[in-house]
């Protein structure tokens, strides 16, 4: 019995090889010319025709902070890095640390449930939502980044890649009631970018060729169904299987640069075992800049866990989820606590706060870590990092207090352009004086927030998707990417 | 196909303003002519479903091959809510790998072969096994006869391959990813005076069901029973019913709802640390097959009444659970051990399942015990804490529990929703981290002996069995509160959406419960006859 497979791996090289695009790529570096500019014709023709490609990273991480511990002193540009973002000292003329933005958090302003926050890359709340209603998975519309999907996605391997370590933060969107999940495993997602199955050229064309038999057919009943006069929502959710059919077919007709590399695959962590976590996250952050490097996707979205998840951190001997960490007063892990508070000559309540914050700094450690190989991966006259743009976020200030006026931020990358850094910026309450570090600009009128959708707004134009307005902003922030 | 639908909506709406369609009369179990079955949200197989019909479809396991499919999240206590039911690039790679898998196992497998194509397809008799193969494995996935074209697409399909195991491979693949077996599709019936329904097909009602009742795809007998008309009238489906009551594959399968229901996946998520718990893993899987095994004598033992879970005085142990029971049992099997009188043990409550799962931290919690009855037994939904609750419990952090409780009970804002809860938590102070009888805590605070279920009968209670009795004297709220998880359950949807009349459903739900002297099989016969079950909304908004 023949057996037959219609796997990635066979299709990889299949696509290459069956000539339908079968010209071996250099890598990208090499496409383009010495100032980030590819070049289009040869010899005496060539001509630099556009920069090299913009990239949007956005990390994040949940349960808020201190506000103490996180937010650094001095002036624009004579500031002092604080406790938090020690991890980041050797990237302080790398960054801008922004204070003063706020999500929209689902209607209640300073505060509100966790749930409320999967909207906080959409700026609009669901319709759908009811008081007390603590389904959050329907905010109003797509989240920014697969808005910027969209359009850097195009002829990309993957429109974008949303990956999470601990669990799901259910943050990316890619319209009301349409939740992107974000992959957990770093062996599936080697594989989804790497795997290559080695059988031979006419064998893996026909393959693929079967595969795309099927999925004409399946493309082809979805058609069918859609011309059954069902309701509008009914078809919204064939229109969704259809995006995911073509996003199936573009990832395999992808064909990887082959001078790109394969990394060695990685080992999923041991379920509940939280000592495997630092090692899962580099993972799957080591991946996803191989796949940016690689020109695989332009979009990332990494999230170091769910707002109120039990992201424990035994490997800094912290033995308490960070939600209970937020929380004083939580009951049930008091005794616990206790003990730990004990052995270290502590009140449970010192304790509490100072494991809270040192999560907060571990979880910057990770960011730290992305920034290193962004900036170490060289690519034209620059590198990766100055091609980016990149975001460090959390959907709280406060955590316990689920308070989410000024949410901590960090930004990074020139977006291929340029962008003045190693700065503090403090953005003021609209038509006031007042900072925002401390509570929130009241609700009277005159006093807003500036909505965290005005960075989100402000990025997608720097990474190339110009937008006049998105969720709740209210307009672009000034004086960052030129 | 596009100009028959508009021909077939256009005369609906022409028979909407003169009340009938061809003259026809209102048949006797339609509903009245103002009820409206509420909003259909298209429904994806959830993950569960999924991988359950693929098994049943090919007898092929692939929940290694497709592990990467996203799991559904919870939406109200429940994964299969049709409104949170997206799909993602993710999802369509799951269904590939899944695809690929079973159709390659199923070629490369005798006994599977024999047993999904029904024939062989090498030689001259290819094109007679292939139709017949499209033809029977069609209906049973897409769970419903397909029509001659759709049988001519999927010839088509393998016939552009020599092999023809290559071709039957590529059709088994194709049809596990298409979107008339990953959605279930209803399109009903035009419903003779009613422009605002339709009435599903047998075939939509049988898969309704199988869902309903199985978490998977319907059988091929369910199947028939949809094409000979059985499930066309009330009685009918009332027969077709009550014939799977008995059957244990289905009690298995329906353990993915009770598990729900109950909340008893929570055990799941409890990790527990240390020499104490060496066994836990062990005991985790004794105390699910308990809390089952205890669950499922109510839900199906003839004339059982299903209040009775939560007073009834037995239970069940192994060699596990024993220890924490304080009971004789040496084997791997549960026996089950009747509680004397002063045991405080009986009913649901004091099973080592239910109280393991609501002390997931290292310590039990009033909060989360209390919250678990009040939500669970009684459909009272808690609201999340507001801000202001953490600006209190930061307050009171350094107050023992017990000075917390009191502290919550004594202020006023924390008692407007902890009332609801602590007291009850209290009640069931006495049984620890897994549901072992204690005097004391891991404080060494004595535990709470009283609780009391605020706004509930005579309202005080000492223990787990007593607290089940008030849950069973406050049918009026329990029982009602037992059809609401069946109803949002059967219907992958919340009740009170949209402009449903679910009021008048329920109603007639709870009275057919409460009139069989809640016998909870023929709740499921009323569920499964009611009108919101067999009705759908006409389609709105193309």
């Amino acid at each position: 019995m023949k057996k037959v497979r219609l796997d990635r791996r066979t299709v990889l090289r299949g696509m290459g090889a069956a000539g339908i695009a079968s010209l071996a790529l250099p890598p990208l570096e090499a496409m383009f010319g010495p100032k980030g500019t590819p070049y289009i014709g040869s010899g005496k023709n060539a001509v630099a025709a556009q920069s090299m490609p913009k990239r949007l990273f956005i990390f994040h991480f949940p349960t808020g902070i201190s506000t103490d511990a996180w937010f650094p002193t001095g002036t624009e540009t004579n500031w002092t890095l604080s406790t938090n973002l020690q991890p980041l000292s050797p990237y302080k003329q790398d960054i801008n640390v922004l204070v003063g933005l706020t999500p929209e958090n689902g209607g209640a302003p300073g505060a509100g449930d966790h749930h409320d926050y999967m909207s906080v890359l959409v700026g609009k709340p669901s319709a759908l939502r009811t008081p007390g209603d603590n389904w959050p998975k329907s905010p109003g519309g797509i989240s920014f980044d697969q808005q910027v999907a969209k359009t850097l996605g195009v002829g990309r391997k993957y429109a974008s890649l949303v990956t999470a370590t601990y669990a799901d933060p259910l943050m990316t969107h890619s319209g009301p009631n349409a939740m992107v999940p974000a992959e957990r495993s770093p062996k599936n997602l080697f594989n989804r970018l790497f795997q290559d199955s080695g059988l031979p050229p006419d064998q893996a064309a026909a393959q693929s060729a079967r595969m795309q038999s099927m999925l004409d057919y399946v493309k082809d009943d979805i058609d069918s169904l859609k011309r059954l006069g069902l309701s509008s929502d009914d078809n919204k959710r064939f229109d969704e299987h259809l995006e995911s059919v073509r996003a199936l077919e573009q990832a395999y007709a992808y064909v990887p640069s082959n001078a790109c590399g394969v990394p060695t695959m990685p080992n999923d962590p041991t379920q509940n075992d939280y000592s495997t976590y630092p090692a899962y996250s580099k993972a799957l952050i080591d991946l996803l800049v191989m796949a940016m490097r690689c020109d695989m996707t332009r979009v990332c979205f990494h999230s170091m866990g769910f707002t109120n998840g039990d992201n424990r951190y035994p490997f800094i001997n912290i033995p308490v989820g960070r939600h209970l960490l937020s929380h004083s007063g939580a009951a049930a892990d008091e005794a616990e606590l206790a003990m730990y508070a004990q052995q270290a000559g502590k009140t449970v309540d010192q304790y509490r706060a100072e494991c809270f914050v040192k999560t907060a700094t571990w979880n910057v450690e990770q960011f730290a870590l992305l920034l290193s190989q962004m900036k170490g991966t060289p690519e034209g006259n620059g590198t990766l990092l100055d091609n980016s743009a990149v975001v460090l976020f959390s959907e709280f200030s406060n955590g316990g207090y689920h308070q989410n006026n000024n949410v901590p931020i960090v930004i990074a990358g020139k977006a291929g352009g340029s962008m003045q850094t190693g700065r503090l910026i403090r953005y003021r309450c609209e038509n006031s004086q007042d900072f925002t570090e401390y509570g929130g600009c009241g609700t009277a009128a005159g006093t807003a927030n500036i909505p965290l959708c005005n960075l989100w707004l402000t990025m997608m134009n720097a990474v190339g998707v110009p937008t006049s307005q998105f969720g709740n902003s209210t307009g672009q922030l000034s004086g960052l990417w030129t | 196909m596009q100009s028959r639908t508009f021909v077939v909506l256009a005369l609906l709406f022409a028979a909407g303003c003169s009340g009938t369609i061809g003259g026809g009369s209102t048949a006797p179990d339609a509903p009245s002519a103002t009820f409206d079955p509420g909003p259909v949200y298209l429904r994806r197989l959830t993950r569960v479903e999924y991988m359950n019909s693929v098994n049943d479809l090919t007898g092929v396991d692939v929940s290694t091959a497709a592990q990467n499919l996203p799991v559904d999240g919870d939406y109200k206590a429940f994964d299969n809510q049709s409104l949170a039911a997206t799909i993602s690039t993710l999802h369509a790679e799951g269904y590939l790998a899944g695809a690929n898998a079973a159709a390659e196992q199923v070629l490369s497998t005798p006994a599977l072969k024999t047993k999904v194509l029904g024939c062989d397809p090498s030689g001259a008799n290819r094109d007679t096994c292939m139709r017949s193969f499209i033809t029977t494995f069609g209906r049973r996935a897409f769970r419903r006869p397909l029509t001659q074209e759709e049988i001519d697409k999927l010839f088509a399909l393998q016939q552009a391959q020599s092999d023809a195991a290559v071709g039957a491979q590529l059709v088994l693949g194709a049809v596990l990813q298409s979107p008339k077996f990953l959605f279930r599709v209803e399109v009903g019936k035009e419903e003779s005076g009613r422009p605002n329904l339709r009435r599903l097909t047998g075939f939509e009602l049988a898969t309704r069901l199988a869902y309903f009742l199985y978490s998977s795809t319907p059988d091929d007998a369910l199947l028939d029973a949809a094409q000979n008309g059985d499930l066309d009238s009330v009685e009918g489906l009332t027969a077709v019913v009550q014939k799977r009551m008995n059957d244990e594959a289905m009690h298995q399968r329906f353990h993915h709802y009770v598990e729900q229901w109950f909340e008893l996946r929570r055990l799941e998520t409890v990790v527990r640390e240390g020499n104490k718990y060496a066994n836990f893993a062990m005991q985790k899987a004794s105390m699910y097959g308990e809390a089952f095994k205890f669950i499922d004598d109510f839900l199906w033992q003839a004339n059982a009444n299903m209040l009775d879970v939560y007073t009834a005085p037995y239970g069940y142990a192994d060699k596990n659970l024993a220890p924490l029971y304080g009971v004789q049992a040496s084997g791997t099997d549960l026996v089950r051990i009747d509680w004397p009188a002063d045991s405080k043990r009986g009913g649901f409550f004091s099973t080592a399942a239910a109280m393991t799962m609501t002390a997931p931290g290292n310590e039990t919690s009033v909060i989360k015990r209390g919250r678990f009855i009040r939500e669970m037994v009684f459909c009272q939904p808690l609201p999340s804490p507001p801000q202001a609750a953490f600006d209190q419990a930061a307050a009171q952090s350094s107050l023992s529990e017990g000075d917390a409780v009191q502290a919550r009970a004594d202020n006023s804002f924390c008692a407007s929703c902890h009332s609801l809860m602590d007291p009850i938590g209290k009640g069931l102070d006495r049984y620890g981290m897994m549901g072992e009888l204690r005097t004391t805590k891991s404080t060494g605070a004595a535990v709470y002996t009283e609780g009391k279920v605020t706004g509930v009968g005579a309202e005080v209670f000492a223990d787990a069995p007593s607290l089940g009795a008030l849950a069973k004297q406050d049918a009026q709220t329990t029982a009602p509160c037992m059809v609401q998880h069946l109803f949002r359950w059967a219907l992958a949807r919340q009740d009170n959406a949209d402009g449903a009349d679910d009021k008048y459903s329920l109603d007639k739900l709870n009275a057919a419960f409460e009139t069989s002297g809640y016998h909870f099989g023929d709740l499921l016969v009323a569920m499964a006859t009611s009108e919101a079950f067999r009705f759908r909304r006409a389609p709105t908004g193309q």
